[in-house]
């Protein structure tokens, strides 16, 4: 693993492949053993997931000295769960003519959320092509919890750097994905 | 242009006003578009950014001052009153605490507003603590609520610590405030729901406490109310995840800090991140608090302790429950109860239930088991308030809720993740339902492509199906082992409470759709279950055990709302997964099977009467279990009933024995004493079984005596039309008319009176009416609820096909026969869409008086056959009788009903029926003979409107012919088979069909050679479909193989024959060890074919073996396939 790992740092694509499946099938297996484990829904987060993921990986195949990579890596593994995930469920539910509606009467909201999580990906994606480390910094920041000193010292440029590229990538999705359908909660400055 | 975008957009960021539209103007000189997208970038920041002022400046007003209280004194920070830090006086301290000082500031001469100061003891990485709480300020910004306090800003002192500047708040701690003010246990409730508010709303915006603590939680008065306020937001992660840890212990050992809120992720110290449920723990040990006067752990116990010590007892030890805590505590327990206005005793009782659930489960070990947010636990103290019933409760009441209320929680997941992005905080309430959702989401797809694909993929779904019964083999086995290892019963029953948690849940919920029970819109009901069934496959996919019971309840609830199509699929599939993926032989088998067969019977769709007869079999086979007698008898009983090619007829004969076995041996103090005895009047009531039925009058009175005080409606329903029924019969007009008036004026208080489910009981009034001698009120009544039954959606099968009856009756009993004619024929045409076995019950009611001698004929012809079945008696020895009753249908036939009307092919039908009961029967070939002759002459033409008709009586005088050995007729419907099969199978649609009835009709046609190898595809195919219906059915997958067979397609053939097989041991009343000759027989002449040698002669050994045994070797068929497969291995 460590060795994988220091290959895949060193820009090995199959050993970076390599590594992407590994902590996919770990992040997978983990949220599955999670279920099984409580049989009730939990409430990690994706942060949790990813660091919990990390922590396996780690405790079994090597030491912590390249843990902030090993986050940034998982932060992409993430974002395609969530991506993927959001799709499905999205094809999922055009595919049945039920309208969700809970229990209790209430109408479910997710809809419009599981739209902008596909929004989301979709703008990262296209974040991606203009600027691909912008796109990197919202994933490491967003998914895997990173401040902008750790993300800092994944991409090796400085915390001012990521701190603009930070703040101009957040503007950049704001206005991608229409402020009025995201930030509906907070007050017009 | 982006990357340039960038490098203007970093630098501008650093500038405001007037120089950033300098810097603008000179950076972008020639090129408007990157000016106007930076500009637009730029706004886009600042909204994100923004907010902030405004929102803080809101939140300002009203506000006095802060006062932050640590319990323990701690270093010093080295500033005093009088100082200045940045653009703060500070003005005195107002206390101290175990990571600092807090002091009272003023912000610049200019703002002059009043602020907390919290100056941070040395020892922590001032540049870290800065960073990190730089790192959350935007999410911190965005949180705007009366009951929180902001941080406005970090800095360093002078020295290099780092400082949090907050608002100033006069007040105190939430708990001393109680004390002092005595509150109530209300009052400290209502207090604390505040807190709630105020934490969910962090938790919506992102930000985490991490360190909520009654100090964390002052209450401070505002316009003569208390008004709690949470301090110290966001400043727990700034100072480091494990603040608390760090706290317990100073450099010296010395216990500092506050380990008693702490919850058991924290203590763990893995790094694993808390989440919000870290929050949710702290509010539950602060409720404890409030409601009990003391911690759930006593602090002095966890003091003395070492810290590896408190980190155990947090992470494994339970805390006593709140109302059992106060009953320990001594003396004190007055003075505690003093404070909340009451005595020891009465604070015990009003804590105990619902407030000890709710504390609890806020306080689980298990952060999943919280309450996922803090509105939900506030949702749940407000139910306790208002005396209605919680969600927290004993574990499975909290398990089943937990399951049920998902979908509000990842609605709410959703808004909170796309927030999130834009605040740049990386922590969120309840996001980690995504992947798990993700899980099951796979499943749904498979199962969507199943039912988008068809058959095909629904080889994949059993498949699915296998490897779920394969994991609950294992789980099973997992449990077990863990039993024999710790002797651990409760886990076992645990599981088994759960699963019944769940369905409980779904039945106090769903069961609303009872229109006997309660009052609910019928549409919402709909769109709920129609959810309901689209969730609960995903839902459950690994718990195959509540996923069979939901679907049970649903299935059940669609019945009641009048869909017995909607509700099939779900009672089909429930009963698969109870017998083939749980294998299970249990009450809940027998409840679906309950149902099932009463759906199947309402839309004449499934072979009702034999799941009728297996689950009276499966509940008297559970109540032998615990009497051996009862459990020899049974065994003696079933041995013969089990043939699946059994007739209806013979049905009755073993339903019979069941009956006056379950008469004898069950007792009403059995739970399924009235299941059992609803279910034995049920069947033979609809068949017309009489001599089965003479005491049932007497018995449903009885148990619509007890039946209506129970809430179960099916039974109500049930028992109070068969009530009527008897009653009318027995001429009791007046009695009849009275039960029904009772149920509608009860219905339609519930429902209204004009739901369609009150016209079952109007329609029964009509009849009464009509008996009176009111034809006109009748006639209208009737009418009414003709077309109110009708409609689609409210459609009752059994209750329009009634109320037709009663109309023919009035329009008859009044003299105008010519007004009953068209509802005669509409029954004539509703029984031609139905499987004979039904048919041939209604048919004595469904044709008119003009019919009488048929009917009586058939009638006396199907006596005649029980009779025989009742005795050892060959049928062949009362052949002079059953050619004499022959000739009277034949006679009454031609005389009443003419050639090509519907009323002859329905009598066709029955003739065909009767043939097939005699076709085994040596010594009638005559009387079958002319039975089929008449019979195919007369359905012959109708052969375009009802090919199936004619396929049936072709593929039954197809195996009349190859018994009377005569070639070259066998030929000649061989090619009119050949002709008409592919014409009316091949559209499976076109064929309303029982499934049992279609594996007769597609046995009779494969079992003998003959037919064309297309016409063989063709049946192998529409018996695949048959096995949908049933896909456990052993001897549809031998049909299939041998269809297939036929069809040349040896390899496909062994795959359906070695499942049959297969399903044939598992099920070891019908194969057991040794499977079936039909099985054996077709396997060799495949693998023969094949040129499988080896595999060829094992299955012709045991082929061998089976026809050693009498009861397989007296079978003609057998004797014929062992004969085929001696020829074919010849060759």
């Amino acid at each position: 693993m460590s060795a994988l790992f220091e290959r895949s740092r060193n820009g090995d694509r199959e050993a970076s492949e390599r590594m992407f499946e590994l902590v996919h099938k770990e992040l997978h297996g983990l949220a599955s053993r999670m279920m099984r484990a409580e049989r009730s829904d939990h409430t990690l987060q994706p942060t949790a997931l990813v660091n919990e993921a990390c922590l396996r990986l780690f405790a079994q195949h090597g030491d912590w000295d390249g843990r902030q990579h090993f986050l940034a890596l998982a932060a992409t593994v993430m974002r395609r769960v969530l991506g993927d995930h959001a799709r499905r469920h999205g094809a999922d539910k055009r595919g049945g003519a039920w309208r969700r509606i809970t229990l209790d009467g209430r109408e479910g909201v997710e809809t419009d959320q599981e739209h902008e999580l596909v929004a989301l990906d979709t703008a990262l994606e296209k974040l991606g092509t203009l600027h691909d480390r912008q796109a990197r910094i919202v994933e490491m920041r967003y998914l895997a919890g990173m401040t902008v000193t750790e993300v800092a010292e994944v991409l090796e440029v400085s915390r001012s750097t990521i701190e603009a590229e930070w703040r101009m990538a957040r503007a950049w999705l704001h206005r991608e994905l229409g402020s009025g359908g995201v930030r509906r909660d907070e007050p017009t400055p | 242009m982006y990357g340039r975008a960038l490098e203007v957009f970093s630098k501008a960021l650093g500038l405001s006003g007037a120089e950033r539209r300098a810097f603008l103007d000179s950076a972008c000189t020639g090129d408007a578009l990157m000016r106007a997208e930076v500009e637009s970038l730029l706004a886009h920041d600042a909204a994100v950014e923004g907010g902030g002022e405004e929102a803080e400046a809101r939140a300002q007003k009203g506000v006095l001052g802060v006062l932050a209280q640590e319990s323990n004194g701690g270093g010093d920070t080295g500033c005093r009153a009088g100082d200045t830090l940045g653009p703060y006086k500070l003005l005195q301290q107002i206390g101290e605490g175990g990571f600092g000082t807090v002091f009272s500031a003023e912000q610049a001469p200019r703002l002059r507003r009043r602020v907390a100061l919290k100056v941070l003891k040395a020892g922590m990485d001032t540049k870290e603590v800065i960073g990190r709480f730089e790192a959350e300020r935007n999410a911190l910004s965005l949180m705007n609520h009366p009951n929180i306090a902001k941080v406005f800003d970090v800095g360093a002192t002078p020295s290099g610590r780092p400082y949090f500047v907050m608002e100033y708040v006069e007040g105190i701690a939430i708990t001393e405030f109680c004390d002092l003010e005595e509150l109530s246990l209300e009052a400290r409730m209502r207090l604390f729901l505040e807190v709630c508010a105020a934490v969910q709303h962090a938790h919506q915006k992102g930000v985490i406490h991490r360190d909520l603590k009654p100090s964390n939680i002052m209450v401070t008065m505002q316009d003569g109310q208390p008004v709690p306020k949470v301090i110290d937001f966001g400043i727990a992660k700034a100072t480091g995840q494990s603040l608390t840890d760090q706290t317990v212990f100073t450099l010296h050992g010395q216990l500092m800090g506050t380990p008693e809120y702490m919850s058991p992720e924290q203590a763990e110290m893995s790094g694993v991140g808390v989440d919000s449920t870290t929050d949710i723990y702290a509010l539950g040990v602060v409720l404890y608090e409030l409601l009990t006067g003391v911690l759930p752990f006593d602090p002095k116990t966890l003091r003395s302790r070492g810290l590896a010590e408190i980190h155990r007892i947090l992470r494994e030890e339970e805390p006593k429950r709140p109302s059992t805590r106060v009953s320990t505590l001594g003396p004190s327990t007055t003075e505690i109860g003093k404070r909340r206005r009451t005595n020891p005793r009465k604070l015990k009782s009003d804590l105990s239930g619902d407030l000890d659930w709710i504390v609890m489960r806020a306080m689980e070990k298990q952060r999943t088991r919280r309450y996922p947010t803090a509105s939900e636990l506030a949702a749940d103290l407000r139910r306790h308030l208002a005396h209605e019933p919680v969600q927290a409760g004993p574990p499975s009441a909290v398990y089943r809720m937990r399951k049920f209320v998902r979908r509000n929680r990842v609605a709410v997941s959703f808004a909170t993740m796309a927030l999130l992005l834009l605040v740049g905080g990386s922590v969120g309430t309840t996001l980690g339902m995504l992947d798990a959702r993700r899980e099951r989401a796979d499943a749904v797809d498979a199962r969507l492509l199943a039912e988008a694909a068809g058959q095909a993929t629904e080889a994949q779904h059993l498949e699915a199906d296998a490897q779920r019964a394969e994991a609950v083999t294992q789980r099973r086995e997992a449990v077990a082992q863990r039993e024999r290892a710790e002797d651990n019963l409760a886990l076992a029953t645990a599981e088994g409470a759960r699963a019944r948690a769940v369905t409980d849940f779904l039945l106090e919920t769903l069961g609303l759709a009872d229109p006997d029970v309660t009052k609910l819109p019928e549409m919402s009901m709909a769109d709920a279950l129609d959810a309901a069934a689209a969730q609960v496959g995903e839902a459950f996919a690994d718990y195959p055990e509540n996923e069979a019971e939901i679907r049970r309840v649903i299935g059940t609830a669609y019945d009641t709302l009048g869909r017995p199509d909607l509700a099939l699929p779900q009672l089909r599939r429930a009963l698969h997964l109870y017998r083939n993926v749980l294998r299970s032989e249990r009450t809940e088998l027998a409840d679906t099977m309950s149902v099932l067969y009463q759906v199947g019977q309402r839309v004449g769709e499934v072979d009702w009467v034999s799941i009728a007869r297996n689950t009276l079999e499966l509940r008297l086979s559970i109540l032998a279990e615990t009497d051996p007698d009862l459990a020899r008898r049974f065994g003696l009983l079933t041995v013969d009933a089990k043939d699946p090619f059994v007739l209806p007829l013979l049905v009755r004969k073993a339903w019979g024995e069941l009956c006056a076995l379950a008469r004898e041996r069950i007792r009403p103090s059995d739970g399924a004493w009235p299941n059992v005895r609803i279910l034995m009047y049920a069947v033979p009531l609809t068949m017309g079984w009489r001599s089965l039925t003479t005491d049932a009058p007497e018995m449903m009175e009885e148990l619509l005596a007890q039946g209506l005080t129970v809430t179960s409606h099916r039974r109500v329903r049930y028992v109070t039309k068969m009530a009527l029924y008897f009653r009318i019969r027995a001429g009791d007009y007046a009695g009849a008319k009275a039960l029904a008036s009772e149920r509608v004026a009860r219905l339609t208080e519930i429902l209204g009176p004009d739901h369609w489910y009150l016209e079952t009981y109007r329609s029964v009034i009509g009849e009464c009416l009509a008996a009176e001698g009111r034809h006109d009120e009748a006639q209208a009544i009737l009418e009414r609820s003709l077309a109110v039954l009708e409609r689609p959606g409210a459609l009752i099968f059994e209750d329009a096909v009634e109320t037709r009856l009663r109309l023919a009756k009035l329009h008859e009993a009044s003299g105008h026969p010519e007004r009953a004619a068209p509802h005669r024929q509409a029954l004539v045409d509703y029984a031609l869409g139905l499987p004979f076995s039904i048919q041939w019950t209604m048919l004595r009611d469904y044709l008119g008086p003009e019919y009488t001698e048929v009917v009586e004929a058939i009638d006396e012809f199907d006596a005649l056959v029980l009779q025989c079945a009742g005795s050892d008696e060959p049928l062949r020895s009362r052949a002079g009788e059953f050619t004499a009753i022959i000739q009277r249908i034949l006679e009454t036939r031609r005389r009443l009903c003419p050639d090509g009307g519907s009323v002859a092919l329905l009598v066709a039908g029955h003739m065909v029926e009767r043939a097939e009961i005699l076709l085994s029967a040596s010594g009638l070939e005559e009387a079958r003979e002319a039975l089929l002759v008449e019979a195919m002459r007369l359905v012959r033409l109708h052969r375009d409107e009802r090919p199936l008709q004619h396929v049936i009586g072709a593929a039954i005088l197809f195996s009349h012919l190859l018994d009377l050995g005569d070639e070259e007729r066998v030929r000649a419907v061989c090619l009119e088979l050949d002709a008409l099969v592919p014409e009316v199978l091949q559209e499976p649609g076109k064929v309303n069909f029982g499934a049992l009835n279609s594996n007769s009709l597609t046995w009779y046609l494969v079992k003998s050679p003959g037919l064309a190898q297309e016409t063989y595809a063709v049946i192998a195919r529409f018996a695949a479909l048959v096995l949908l219906a049933a896909p456990d059915r052993a001897e549809y997958s031998n049909t299939i193989g041998v269809a297939l067979y036929r069809a040349g397609r040896y390899e496909e053939a062994i795959g359906h024959l070695a499942e049959s097989d297969r399903l044939l041991r598992l099920d070891p009343e019908r194969g057991g060890p040794v499977g079936s000759p039909a099985d054996q027989a077709f396997l060799a002449m495949a693998h023969h074919r094949l040129g499988h040698g080896a595999e060829a002669a094992e299955a012709m050994e045991r082929l061998g073996r089976l026809m050693q045994e009498a009861s397989a070797a007296l079978r003609p068929e057998n004797q014929a396939f062992l004969a085929e497969a001696e020829a074919v291995l010849a060759d």
